[in-house]
């Protein structure tokens, strides 16, 4: 029962917590905001310039094409192994799936190790037919290839999650309508999957717009590029605050498209029951092909990245390089990311709570506005954190505590997912036998609600931890002084070209990164 | 017996414009067995809420062993009011054994008296030896059971029980129906319950109050409100029943079938436009090649068959016959008042 009224029978307890948490979670982009207009005129002049619609242009272009070339990778993979008799189905569904822990940067850093101008390919062409000059593969190409093979399982993962709950029924009652294979899927199968297409398709595109790594070592001069390079070669930071209001503006836009395109018909099954299972479609001689298609995918995104960061640590040990002491970072990164995942699940905890148990307008605003941080790209969130931090000065001003509260914004709606959703499994009704036991509301949140959860905030609190270790901007903005994480060693080390001393910590944060991963495939196999 | 354990005043509650109770008064008295009867959505478990205390209602009066739990400036929190509740889905806590769960609501006492009521629920209940086990691992009676455990362990005044059979199958509803029976007898339980099957109603409760969108329409013992409704609606919700037409006429009405004597006549005016109220039981059915009324369906139920029985009006009624199984649709009967019935009619 959706009752839309101010207030009515939220406890203030729960309320102004969380309307403090959204506060918090907002102030990034007020604080932005405030910046920006209190630029001065030459600030303006100097922003509107052509070349910043030059730069915002890249943006957009680059995560609207990465987007296209995800859709045309992911939607023939999940039809492939869903719905047809692919060979080695459980292979390609899995492996296709696991580019998602590699971090662009680390797919960037490899990108340019073999085809950059001092690179494998150049070294060993060189050698042999001593040709001193290669295509350069920098920037939009470059982009386009690392940032889509590494980001189309956002996608595919929407869809493969769609293809499987959604009934059969539909397309067997458009069969025994008299309709063919074609005319099946152009208006049965691709509106049902519209929706998955569309919101993993925005997952895309802000992922793309947020992207820091990737774009900077292959110089292609973005807004997130121009942000960083404004907040670390100049003074006026009311012209950084303007360039990151207009990513955060931009992040908007793509959210606002997928809204107004995503049909607003709900996906529920119409018939009770368990889905039926899928009508295979037999492959024939199509057989071939299409495991050319997956394993070409799956080679490029996954097997090549990974065998090329333990080439050059082989390689690296063989030319007696050092191993780069990875333990203070590795330190840095867990402690990083365990802090974070705490405070996520201290925030993120109540939300949730209050958005599932009390559905009004204020709780929903709340829940909204914690999202924010998944559409707005981490480097500008980083920003007016560091602006923000600075005003109010010691202790805040480059203090682990400002770095842990900026990934806790970023990701909030991470942990929310999980939590929110055990949350809406469990059924009001045990809390409401505790009271009718004879307990009070803060008893029974302790004995009741909050045991009862666990599982569902144990999972939020993981996939948090894993996920902080991997961000980049954030650390390279916010982090106290000295501070190192895997992902500024892997920065620092590939921006400087030292390819051999960033595989080892590139190739251990992956394997780190890989355990969530891991814990929802378990997950979702063992809950089928 | 006089001082009623509980008594609601004019209790009315709604959410938005839909009103789920409006204006409902009763009072229940100690070890009393009350059921709550009506379809869904009539605003039954929903009283039961309000009186646990887990929705508050629009206006309205509740005392509770002459104490006010609540009326528009008081409103004693569930945990207060010693009121104990059994939800449909038993709502055990997943995450406790069987013994945890009982406990839970004595968690104040010493440990000794707390395994002193544990013991003494369990044995009631009939769960000794399940008391570590945790509630996934038990059948659904066994949770039943669990529930009615823990709440029995907080010694309630007043225990709400919402469908609480509801979940099991018919075989085990009708042994467990029995079972909890007997515990609220034995331990003088007094006992709300709601559910929107009469033979539960009529099997388990010292009164029923029939309830319909919102309303009490009628509070009396079980046979009270299957045979003396107070008006078409309690007959329908009691049990299989229809409809005559007819005219008063010294007393009796005057139908297509014939004169059918009344309950209460002195009520009714000489030419009142009435509708009797019959049930299948309330008429003989004779087959006669001339009779005027017709046989056009006939439901086979295992224990008896039910004709539904086109009469000269054209009204079609209900009519249950011993013997005659064997009739068949499209016969021609006669249908007679049983002598020893008096007939209701509602104007």
């Amino acid at each position: 029962m959706l009752n839309i009224k101010f207030l009515r029978g939220m406890p203030l307890g729960l309320l102004i917590p969380c309307l403090l948490i959204a506060l918090v979670a907002i102030s990034p982009v007020i604080h932005l905001t405030i910046r920006s207009l209190g630029a001065d005129e030459s600030t303006w002049l100097w922003f509107l310039r052509w070349r910043t619609l030059e730069i915002v242009w890249r943006s957009m272009i680059l995560a609207t094409s990465v987007t296209i070339v995800c859709i045309s990778i992911s939607l023939p993979i999940s039809f492939l192994t869903n719905k047809t008799d692919i060979k080695f189905k459980q292979l390609w569904k899995i492996s296709a799936i696991l580019p998602l822990v590699i971090p662009s940067y680390i797919g960037a850093y490899l990108f340019v190790s073999v085809l950059g101008p001092k690179g494998i390919l150049y070294q060993i062409l060189n050698t042999l037919f001593n040709i001193n000059s290669i295509p350069n593969l920098y920037g939009f190409t470059g982009s386009l290839i690392i940032i889509s093979l590494l980001s189309y399982p956002y996608i595919l993962l929407t869809l493969n999650a769609t293809i499987n709950s959604t009934d059969n029924s539909e397309e067997e009652s458009a069969r025994i309508l008299g309709l063919g294979n074609y005319n099946i899927f152009r208006k049965v199968t691709l509106p049902q999957l519209m929706p998955s297409i569309l919101s993993g398709g925005l997952l895309v595109s802000l992922y793309t717009l947020s992207d820091f790594g990737a774009v900077s070592l292959l110089r292609y001069k973005t807004l997130t590029w121009a942000i960083f390079n404004q907040y670390s070669g100049s003074i006026d930071r009311n012209a950084t605050a303007l360039l990151a209001l207009s990513l955060c503006m931009l992040a908007i836009i793509f959210v606002y498209f997928e809204s107004t395109f995503r049909t607003k018909r709900k996906q529920y099954r119409a018939s009770p029951g368990v889905a039926k299972r899928h009508k295979v479609h037999k492959l024939g001689i199509w057989q071939i092909p299409a495991i050319i298609f997956c394993g070409s995918i799956v080679f490029l995104s996954l097997i090549m990245p990974v065998s090329m960061l333990i080439f050059w640590i082989i390689r690296g040990l063989l030319h007696s390089e050092t191993i780069p002491g990875m333990l203070e970072a590795s330190i840095s990164s867990l402690s990083l990311g365990f802090m974070t995942a705490i405070l996520v699940i201290v925030l993120a905890t109540p939300i949730s709570y209050l958005s599932v148990r009390y559905p009004r307008f204020i709780s929903m605003f709340i829940e909204k506005i914690c999202y924010a941080g998944f559409s707005l790209p981490s480097i500008a969130i980083s920003i007016a954190l560091v602006f923000i931090g600075s005003r109010i000065g010691s202790p805040l001003y480059q203090s682990m505590a400002l770095l842990v509260i900026a990934c806790a914004i970023l990701y909030m709606p991470t942990g929310i997912g999980p939590i929110k959703s055990s949350i809406e499994l469990l059924s009001p009704r045990p809390e409401e036998s505790s009271r009718t036991l004879g307990k009070g509301k803060f008893t029974t949140i302790f004995k009741i609600t909050i045991p009862m959860l666990r599982s569902g905030i144990f999972m939020g609190a993981v996939i948090v931890f894993l996920v902080t270790m991997k961000e980049l901007p954030a650390v390279l903005i916010l982090s106290p002084l000295d501070f190192k994480t895997l992902s500024t060693m892997v920065w620092s080390y590939s921006t400087e070209a030292f390819f051999a001393e960033a595989a080892a910590p590139a190739l251990l944060l992956i394997l780190l990164s890989s355990l969530p991963l891991t814990l929802v495939l378990i997950k979702s196999s063992v809950y089928k | 017996m006089n001082t009623p354990i509980l008594s609601c005043k004019n209790i009315s509650k709604s959410f938005g414009a839909t009103k789920a109770v409006s204006e409902l008064s009763f009072d229940l008295y100690q070890g009393d067995i009350l059921s709550i009867l009506g379809p869904s959505g009539c605003g039954k478990t929903t009283l039961l809420r309000i009186i646990a205390g887990l929705e508050e209602p629009t206006a309205g009066n509740i005392t509770l062993l002459n104490n006010t739990i609540y009326n528009g400036n008081i409103n004693i929190p569930p945990n207060k009011r010693n009121v104990g509740m059994i939800f449909q889905d038993y709502a055990l806590f997943s995450h406790l054994n069987v013994k945890d769960n009982i406990s839970f609501g004595i968690s104040q006492l010493k440990s000794k008296d707390q395994k002193e009521i544990v013991n003494n629920c369990l044995e009631i209940t009939r769960l000794k030896g399940q008391e570590t086990k945790y509630p996934h691992q038990l059948s659904g009676g066994q949770q039943q059971r669990v529930a009615l455990a823990r709440t029995l362990a907080t010694s309630p005044s007043l225990i709400l029980m919402d469908e609480p059979f509801s979940n099991l199958d018919t075989q085990l509803r009708l042994e467990l129906r029995n079972q909890v029976y007997d515990i609220l007898r034995q331990t003088n339980t007094t006992t709300i319950f709601v559910t929107h099957d009469r033979d539960e109603a009529f099997v388990l409760s010292d009164k029923i109050g029939v309830m319909l969108d919102g309303e009490i329409l009628q509070i009396d013992s079980p046979d009270k409100v299957y045979f003396w409704p107070n008006n078409k609606d309690v007959g329908l919700i009691t049990g299989n029943c229809s409809f005559i037409k007819g005219r008063i006429q010294n007393g009796t009405a005057i139908t297509s079938i014939g004169n059918l004597p009344l309950r209460e006549e002195y009520k009714y005016n000489k030419n009142d436009e009435i509708e009797v109220l019959v049930r299948p039981n309330d008429l003989l059915m004779t087959v006669a090649q001339d009779g005027d009324c017709e046989v056009i369906k006939k439901e086979f139920r295992g224990d008896e068959t039910l004709f539904w029985v086109k009469i000269p009006s054209g009204e079609i009624i209900p009519c249950k016959h011993k013997k005659y199984t064997t009739l068949f649709e499209g016969l021609k009967v006669n249908l007679n008042a049983d002598q020893h019935v008096k007939f209701n009619a509602f104007k």
